[in-house]
């Protein structure tokens, strides 16, 4: 197993579901782990408790502030970045007759703005050693179903943004996965179908473990496009 | 020698009137990226590189500054360009404080690190100087031949070049005082006597001039050779 002792990774949305078990499955590997979210430095994780090797901090991925704000402290601390995973979602589904100019907006600027924003401060942090930048899509990006249409258009806009900069950045050594999760029980997905048993569908630790596999060389092969995680239907 | 990290003179003052640009053609995106940027990327990465010390177009500063805060380019300082390269030269080599120092121009934009590092091996020499050969027929003349070069005698002369410091800023303070301009410093080196050593320069090592060359660039740079 690789030595992560002297990475720097860093995890957007990671207070709860995917992105916190991300973030944890990081932390099994030695790296300095930034936990990242709107609030988190008021309401941190219980599940962090007696772990090390962390660091909070807030971050609103879609305010250009924020991001500059949050990108400046990591390079004061630690100078660079490893690995970024770009996880911090939103998601309102609406039909389109239902679906506000701002419901629009804040769906494509959390997902997708703030994914591009987070990519292009962390490469300034990135480029000189290289690194990994792990963008967490959708499969409603690939299989859009009615009342997802802005989160369809921001999570595609992810595969696009993805398959891009994975040409661009090559010259930095720099590697971009790209996952599409299916239905995964998170917090989110709790408020978005409440009726469903979270026991019968993907759990947010099993999707994690997967996109930890793309944390190693072994993984580059996949680099660039959308890789589905999902259920057998 | 010591192995003590060299400072750059980057030259990027040219206004670049063949290239038909109606911007500084350094500021050109290939890519999507200024190619001035390209050696910049290169260089400040180097460990064998302690600043970068950038001659700029005087009515661009900001811009340079901009993009340089973009790409996080951390060892440049800019300085404004002299009215000729060789004055640029000069201006630049006041703010070296290293005891030697590499010579580049944002024209070439395609230099390689292991390129970079095998010209800075020579560090024994007073000026180090990568050429190529001229696969051309060459001749002298104007509307009518007057005479016939030999091209197995001549190079091509290319940048980065290599010197030590104190020996350039004498060669150019030599050249001042005598009016003397050359188009680039190992002539004046080689005028003030000292021995220019010549090493193999690259094939892709472009300077771009003209607008063929920014296709050229183009096409090289996305090749994936």
């Amino acid at each position: 197993m690789s030595d992560f002792s002297d990475k720097v990774v860093i995890v957007t949305g990671s207070r709860t579901g995917i992105g916190l078990e991300v973030g944890l499955a990081a932390l099994e590997t030695g790296a300095k782990v930034i936990f990242c979210s709107r609030d988190i430095e008021k309401n941190p994780p219980e599940m962090l408790k007696g772990k090390k090797n962390y660091f909070i901090k807030n971050l609103d991925v879609g305010e250009e502030k924020s991001v500059t704000d949050f990108f400046a402290y990591i390079e004061e601390k630690f100078g660079f970045v490893s690995i970024l995973v770009n996880n911090a979602g939103y998601v309102n589904p609406m039909g389109l007759l239902d679906t506000t100019l701002e419901n629009w907006n804040t769906t494509i600027n959390i997902n997708l703005t703030g994914t591009f924003l987070c990519t292009k401060f962390a490469v300034r942090l990135m480029k000189a050693k290289g690194g990994k930048i792990i963008n967490i899509s959708s499969t409603a990006a690939l299989t859009p179903r009615p009342g997802w249409s802005a989160y369809a258009a921001a999570k595609s806009g992810i595969i696009s943004f993805s398959a891009a900069m994975a040409e661009e950045l090559k010259e930095y050594a720099i590697k971009i996965f790209v996952f599409c999760p299916g239905r995964t029980a998170t917090p989110l997905r709790k408020i978005l179908a409440p009726q469903e048993d979270p026991s019968t569908i993907m759990q947010p630790d099993a999707v994690s473990r997967i996109i930890k596999m793309s944390f190693y060389d072994d993984f580059d092969v996949l680099e660039g496009q959308p890789i589905v995680i999902r259920e057998r239907f | 020698m010591s192995n003590e990290p060299v400072d750059v003179i980057l030259l990027a003052a040219g206004i670049g009137m063949r290239t038909g640009l109606n911007y500084p053609k350094q500021f050109y995106k290939i890519n999507g990226k200024p190619f001035f940027i390209m050696p910049l990327e290169i260089l400040d990465r180097m460990e064998e590189v302690n600043s970068i010390i950038i001659t700029c177009a005087v009515n661009y500063m900001e811009e340079y500054s901009n993009y340089l805060s973009h790409y996080n380019i951390k060892k440049a300082v800019l300085i404004e360009g002299g009215k000729t390269r060789q004055e640029s030269v000069y201006l630049a080599l006041q703010k070296v404080t290293t005891s030697r120092v590499l010579i580049h121009e944002a024209a070439r934009p395609l230099i390689a690190k292991d390129f970079v590092q095998e010209i800075l091996s020579y560090k024994n020499d007073d000026a180090v100087i990568p050429t190529i050969p001229i696969p051309f027929t060459v001749s002298e003349g104007e509307d009518y031949m007057t005479n016939i070069l030999d091209r197995k005698k001549l190079k091509n002369i290319q940048l980065p070049q290599f010197f030590d410091t104190k020996i350039l800023i004498k060669a150019h303070e030599d050249a001042i005082e005598s009016k003397f301009e050359a188009t680039e410093d190992g002539i004046l080196m080689f005028r003030l006597g000292k021995k220019v050593k010549f090493v193999n320069g690259r094939e892709s090592n472009i300077k771009i001039t003209s607008k063929i060359d920014i296709i050229i660039v183009n096409l090289l740079i996305n090749s994936n050779e």
